[in-house]
Parts: C-alpha cells; structure tokens; sequence
C-alpha cells in the first residue's frame, strides 16, 4: 500500500508541475519541447518523439482569464482561453514550437493566434480530414503527417528516420498497452485509485518522455497487483466528456462514494484506447490509426458509435451510471449529447449532465448535482 | 420520536418538526437564508411552536444550499432528494416536482416509491427564479407578493423576450416607458419565467401528476402561466416552501428508525 501511494505521489507531482518537468527535461537533455493542442495531435506526437524532441500537452489549466478575452470570444471554451491566456503571459515560454490540429471551430483559430501573439514560436497546423476511412482519407493524412515530419525535423535539426519512426511507434505502443492496463486494475483497488488519483495518473502522461511514464507504470501495475483488492461498496459511474477537472470535481466524486470504473475522456481513454496498427510504413499507420479511432464528438462519425462505446463501459465495468462532463461552449460535444443521451436513456443507463468549465469559481452547483446523483443510485 | 428537518436556501430558512414520521408539529419559514439568523431563528421558532428542546429531537438532517455549512445536523442530503421525499409524502401520486426558489429551479421526475428516477437544474444564471421576480418587483415599485393580483388585471400580455435577468429589467423598464401597463408587463414576467422553466421540464419529460413547490409556487400567476406553457394541470403542494424541510425531517426519521432496527437486530 506504502509503495502504491509513493508511485502516485510521483504521478501527483508531475501532474502538478508541469513546468517544471519540462524545465528538467530540457536541462538534462539539451533539446527542444513541442506543446500538442487538443484532442488528436496523436500522430504528431510520434513525430516529434522521433525526432528527438519532447510532446507536452496543452489542455489548459486553472487560470484568471484576463488578456486572452482580447483575441477569444466570451463563448468560447475554457480550455482554449487558457491556452491563449498562457501564451499571452509567459506560461508556455519553454516551448520550441506547437502543433495545433483542427479539432473544431475553436481551435481553427488558434495557429493563427499563436503566431500572431508569438511571432518566434514556430506553430505547425495538423489538419485532420472528415474523410478518414475512405484510403484517400488515410493516403492524404500520412502526407500531411510526413510534411509535419519535415518542419519537425527541421525545427529539432534531427532527421526523422523510417527506423526512428517505427521505434517512437512501439514505445508510444507499449505505452498505451500499459495505460490500459493500469485503468483496468485500477478497478480493482478503488478504495486507492480514487477518481483523483486516477486522472493524476492519466494527465503526468502529457507531461513527461511516455518511456519514463511507462517505466512508472510498470512499477505502480507491479505494486497493485501485489495488493489485495478491495471490494468497493459505493456506486461505480463512467464518465464520458472532454476532461474532468478541477480537482476539486473529483474529490467531490470521493465525497459522495462513487468511483469512476470507466471512462471515454478525450483527455482520459481516447488517447490509449486505439492503438497504432501494424505496418511497414509508419505513416500510414500513423494515418490509419485516426481511421481506426471511434467515438469521438470532435471525428466525423456518420454512424454515432459514441452512445454504444459508453453503453460497454458500463456493462464490462458493471457501473451504475454515467457522468456526462459537458465542458462549457464546446460545440461537438453539445453536439454529441443528444445521441448518448438516447442510447442510455433507451438502455434504462442514469445519467447526469454536469456543465463544466476550466475557470470555476464555484463548484457548489455542481457538488448539489453530483450528492442528488449520488443519492439516486443509492435509492434505486 | 421526533426528528427534524432544516432547509437553508438562497432566500429563506425553513425548519419542520415531525413526530414519528408522520405528524408535522411545527414549520417555520424565515425570509433570510444562508449566511444570516435565518437558520437559527427558524430553528428556535420551530422549538417553541412545538414546545419541544433541541435535546428531544433524535436526528436532524440539513438540506439546500447553505447545508455544507451549517452545524446543527447529524447529515446532509441534496434538496433534491429531499423536496422528492416531501412531495411524495404529501402528495403520492406525484411523478413530476418542479421546484423554484431563491436562486434555482429544478425539475424532479419521481418513480412510484417517491424515489429521485432523474433531475435537471438550471445552470449558474438567475432567469426563471425567484431573484428574477424580485429583480422585475423593485423595477415595478411592488413587492413579489402582489405580483400576481397585479397580474391578474392584465389584459394583454407583454412579452418579455430577454433570459437574462439584467438584460430583462431594462427591457421592463423601456415597456414601462413605453406606456405598457404594469399588470401587462407582469403577466409578460410570469410568461418569462414560465417559458424558461418549459425548456428544463421538455429534458426529463413531464409525467402527471406535475407538483410544484418551492416560494414561486406561491405565485398563482406564474402558476398558471407554467400550465399554459406546459399544457398540463399542476398541482401547488400544500406547505410549498416546507416541503424540502420535510423531506429532510422524513429521511431524518428513516435513517434513525433504520439505525435503531438495526442495533435492535444485533441484541
Ligand atoms: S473543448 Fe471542445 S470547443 Fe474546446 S477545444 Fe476542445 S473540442 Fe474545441
């Protein structure tokens, strides 16, 4: 148990200062960062682990919104004003460049923002197609992908090699295996992996080399499964959305007994759930790995799987409900919401839809929801 | 036995003493919330009505939105929970809660056991809730309480098409300049509201019989606008404002009577 709670201790920190673990990143190592925006710089990341350099995820933070309100809508989301917010005031100074894909109206914007408020900072637009199962779809983006490899390379001064592509490849691989791992033995010990504890776990990996969160992984897998499981008593939800934060949510969660078993967070499981397939070259199977991903609110998806992806969750997790974590004005999840709304509803699933944002002053409304939540399923 | 049930809302502070669960032996509502005396000189209030001590009650449970704060309980429950608990002791056929206070308004779809089966609230705005009848009052020079005999003189209503509760009281105020009479421009106010809460109830769905509570309910003008809008009858539980009150003093006296089984049980 000791051991289990150091490990986390670790995720804990690196979550929290992720400054500094690309400071010292930097300083033992001498090369350069590139901050990924959200949700799919998947792909890009590989390249930039290829070419020798360090992927950091942006997926804003807690912060007063003062300066970015100047080049960003009120009705934006809150992710992406802190975003702008910590470009604007020094925050992100430590990067050496970005990759913004187009995940949707919000962030079409943003390269043009970042160059426009960091001239120096090169910014490398991902643009994704609608189109991603058709081949022209897979043919198109593993170009797209090899011209972001040559401003990558060009941006680290080392050539992205075929060899070097396919070993970021494996190791971003192994690293996916290993979070999925994790998440499924985390069931098992509920009473430690608490829902903080968990997203701890899940958003280090943004911040830091995936071979030494791999090797993290590795010993905290080693240390829960010499633990005996506990048989969790509260009720168990998966939680769907962008991301669940603040913190304070999340230890709202523990208030209230309920653990998470699952989740489909574009910030949580969708980033481990699909891996890369085989192949011989490594940027078709960069592409074909956005063809492959399903369930999505931000990837064209004619068919709605999201609903179903949620329904398995909560039957292969034996879960008792499910937390919608709708991020304020963001419109493909809105979007979204009626469909999973439907296909739960029709399987006699409880849901809640709890708005969130990243900047909340008060989270009380949203403790009311969580404790009648809570209560419900216990009466039920 | 008597246990008790205490709601510190936004606006109000309610206190019920029941006597097995059963008997409502004093309730109370004070027009001040959370963060003031309202809360404890309900609480007195409710002691000397019933003629009873704190000390004889066996389990208090606290409700609303100034229950994390406040220290008097043995546990705190959602208003949520509790105003269903409520109804569905004073009205059993209710499947439908619709709840305006001070500061929110929620909808509360109930099962035949008067057990929570889905709820929606309002998000963190003003519109269709108590504070919007104020607001749109002090516009008006009346008070909230004669906001539906005004109403009801109308002969036309004015619409009100802003949410916002900022944006509507200027939107009163140009009506007003305008010539509209205030009885018009009330019964535009009931309206507002009235729409404002359509949009939540269409999410959970409208099962009769459709109950309301909460101080709003104690407007018969938005009342009857909300039934027009609704196209339902809705039915304004007896004791509205008391009912998350009661709820609390009712789970209070579940929880104890079980507590007490069960320690009879392992003797
Ligand atoms: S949260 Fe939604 S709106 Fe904001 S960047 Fe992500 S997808 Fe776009």
């Amino acid at each position: 148990m000791d051991r289990v709670k150091r490990i986390l201790g670790q995720f804990e920190n690196a979550a929290h200062h992720p400054g500094q673990m690309v400071r010292e990143w930097k300083q033992e190592t001498g090369r350069k960062v590139v901050g990924c925006l959200p949700v799919h710089s998947s792909g890009a990341e590989e390249l930039i682990h290829a070419a020798g350099m360090l992927p950091v995820g942006l997926w804003g933070g807690q912060t007063t919104i003062s300066r970015a309100s100047e080049y960003l809508q009120a009705f934006c989301c809150s992710i992406m004003k802190a975003v702008m917010e910590f470009s604007l005031t020094g925050v992100y100074k430590d990067l050496d460049a970005y990759v913004s894909p187009n995940t949707c109206d919000t962030m079409r914007c943003i390269p043009l923002l970042l160059k426009e408020t960091n001239p120096e900072v090169p910014v490398i637009g991902l643009v994704l197609p609608d189109n991603r199962k058709i081949n022209v779809g897979v043919d198109y983006l593993a170009e797209e992908f090899k011209s972001i490899g040559e401003s990558l390379s060009e941006i680290s001064g080392q050539k992205i090699t075929p060899d070097a592509l396919q070993n970021s490849i494996a190791v971003f691989n192994q690293h996916k295996g290993l979070m999925n791992h994790f998440l499924t033995l985390a069931n098992e010990h509920l009473d430690i992996i608490t829902p903080y504890y968990r997203h701890m776990v899940i958003k280090s990996s943004f911040f830091m080399t995936k071979e030494k969160h791999s090797e993290w992984l590795s010993q905290l897998i080693d240390a829960l499964e010499k633990t005996p499981s506990y048989p969790w008593s509260g009720k168990k939800v998966v939680v769907t959305g962008i991301m669940m934060e603040p913190d304070s949510i999340l230890n709202m969660l523990a208030d209230y007994n309920l653990a998470v078993v699952g989740d489909d967070l574009a910030q949580g499981s969708r980033q481990f759930r699909t891996p890369l397939p085989d192949g011989d070259d490594p940027y078709v199977r960069l592409a074909q790995r956005f063809a492959d991903f399903e369930g999505c609110a931000t990837v064209h998806d004619p068919v709605k799987l999201r609903g179903t992806i949620i329904k398995d969750l909560v039957t292969d997790n034996q879960a008792d409900g499910v937390l919608v974590m709708m991020m304020k004005f963001c419109d493909p999840e809105e979007y979204d919401y009626p469909y999973i709304k439907m296909d739960l509803e029709d399987s006699n699933i409880p849901l809640l839809h709890v708005e969130i944002e990243q900047q909340m002053d008060s989270v009380e409304q949203v403790r009311t929801r969580l404790q009648a939540f809570a209560e419900m399923l216990r009466d039920k | 036995m008597l246990t008790m049930g205490v709601d510190i809302g936004s606006a109000t502070s309610k206190v019920v003493i029941l006597k097995d669960g059963k008997e409502i032996l004093a309730g109370v509502v004070i027009s001040v919330g959370t963060g003031t005396s309202g809360p404890a000189r309900a609480l007195q209030q409710a002691l000397d009505i019933a003629k009873v001590e704190k000390s004889d009650i066996s389990k208090v449970v606290v409700t609303g939105y100034g229950r994390m704060t406040y220290e008097g309980a043995d546990e705190q429950v959602s208003e949520i929970t509790c105003h269903a608990k409520g109804v569905h002791h004073l009205v059993p056929t209710a499947r439908t809660v619709i709840d305006i206070g001070g500061q929110d308004a929620k909808v509360i779809k109930l099962d035949e056991h008067g057990y929570v089966s889905n709820f929606v609230m309002n998000e963190k705005c003003a519109a269709g809730t108590g504070r919007f009848l104020e607001v749109m009052a002090r516009v008006l020079e009346v008070s909230v309480g004669d906001l539906e005999s005004l109403g009801a003189k109308a002969e036309n209503v004015v619409p009100i098409s802003s949410t916002c509760t900022v944006f509507a009281e200027s939107e009163v105020i140009s009506q007003l300049a305008a010539g509209q009479k205030s009885a018009d421009v009330v019964a535009g106010i009931h309206q507002s509201v009235a729409r404002r809460i359509a949009g939540l109830a269409g999410r959970v769905g409208l099962t009769p019989t459709v109950v309301m509570t909460g101080g709003v309910a104690q407007n018969g003008g938005v009342v009857q606008a909300l039934e027009q809008e609704l196209k339902t009858t809705i039915t304004v539980a007896p004791k509205s404002q008391l009912t998350g009150a009661l709820g609390a003093a009712l789970i209070a006296f579940e929880s104890f009577a079980k507590a007490t089984d069960n320690v009879t049980a392992v003797k």
